[in-house]
């Protein structure tokens, strides 16, 4: 399968790509990554680009990187839906302090407007 | 006190709130007895037994979670760290829920056979924590707890914003039990010198969105799939 990993520079992001590179390895995916321009997130496009070569290549893993501009949920769904994507895998979800989960207005927009499947990792 | 906080508060404080120990009689008859209850390894246990009788479609936002051991690795950090008020029937009653009245009364008799001989008619025990505490059955909870990892939040209360989460097992919802628990939740809160308090929930549940407005709660995130509330407390 093809499969659009979303990124948008969270530490969730990092724990995404993990599981998307071991489950990609595993069944033989082909992985686009896409770095999102997410504003508040901790890290730059710049740096989430820099962190995600250096994990894809400590696992031995070959992916393309792609950055996206805009409006992160907005491009990751139009590039999925142009290029014909089978799956998208975002990564979202925050714990409060109480352990409650919150999930994103990102994480919304894609699962309610990719018209493949997508897989939420958390 | 000028600090920065992540979210915006009502600017006007509610209240005032009552506090525990309190007993209250709820929309069903029910003689109840609300306390603030910390670490002790009853109130674990009992809490504990409490959330895993926990209807799953009342779970919210991954809270609680399922499973004993998963429960208190959830649990025991809140009561450790956090401000807790329990609630319980002042008369001994059994595994709340699905009991019979005959298996109620049998199920405390056992329950309570270590206090032999004694008076089984608690309803005097209205802040009676020492009294026979492994028998305690809470049937609701709510917690507040400190928006950072310091263990010494309590000392400095104000400096902290609160989350706050409420739980009622299901055959105690909808007879104003939540209401009193949640009033005197805040009211214990000021009294310690809380001052910001938020909560997150689902925006499908009209029920519980409605009890905290009607407690004095604003929203004040509505971007996510949650809503975002606050309070501003009026701290002793």
């Amino acid at each position: 399968m093809n499969v659009l990993l979303g990124l948008g520079g969270t530490d969730e992001s990092i724990q995404a790509l993990e599981a998307t590179i071991d489950r990609a390895s595993a069944v033989g995916d082909e992985l686009v990554v896409a770095i999102l321009d997410k504003a508040d997130a901790p890290r730059s496009p710049a740096e989430m680009r820099s962190e995600t070569a250096a994990t894809l290549e400590a696992a031995g893993f070959d992916a393309d990187i792609r950055e996206l501009e805009g409006d992160p949920g907005p491009a990751l769904v139009d590039l999925a839906e142009r290029e014909g994507f089978d799956h998208v895998v975002i990564g979202g979800g925050t714990e409060t302090p109480m352990g409650k989960i919150r999930l994103g207005p990102i994480t919304e927009f894609v699962l309610l407007n990719a018209s493949m499947p997508v897989t939420l990792i958390r | 006190m000028n600090v920065e906080r992540s979210r915006r508060y009502p600017d006007e404080p509610a209240g005032p709130f009552p506090t525990p120990p309190a007993t209250h009689t709820d929309a069903e008859g029910r003689d109840l007895a609300i306390e603030r209850v910390a670490t002790d390894g009853a109130v674990h246990d009992s809490l504990t037994r409490m959330y895993d009788r926990f209807n799953p479609a009342d779970r919210a936002q991954g809270i609680p979670p399922t499973g004993e051991a998963q429960i208190r690795d959830w649990l025991d950090p809140l009561i450790d760290t956090g401000v807790n008020v329990a609630v319980r029937p002042l008369e001994p009653t059994a595994s709340a829920g699905q009991a019979t009245p005959d298996a109620s009364t049998l199920d405390a008799d056992v329950d309570r056979n270590d206090d032999a001989g004694a008076d089984r008619n608690i309803d005097a025990d209205a802040d009676a924590t020492s009294a026979d505490a492994g028998s305690i059955e809470y049937v609701g909870h709510a917690v507040l707890v400190p928006d950072t990892d310091e263990s010494d939040a309590l000392d400095e209360p104000g400096r902290y914003e609160w989350e706050l989460a409420i739980f009622v097992l299901q055959e105690y919802q909808g007879a104003g039990v939540g209401t009193a628990l949640l009033e005197h939740l805040l009211g214990e809160a000021a009294a310690v010198g809380i001052e910001h308090v938020w909560l997150t929930v689902e925006r499908w549940n009209s029920p519980a969105i409605s009890l905290y407005e009607s407690t004095g709660f604003e929203s004040v995130g509505t971007e996510r799939f949650d809503i975002e509330m606050s309070i501003q407390l009026d701290p002793a």
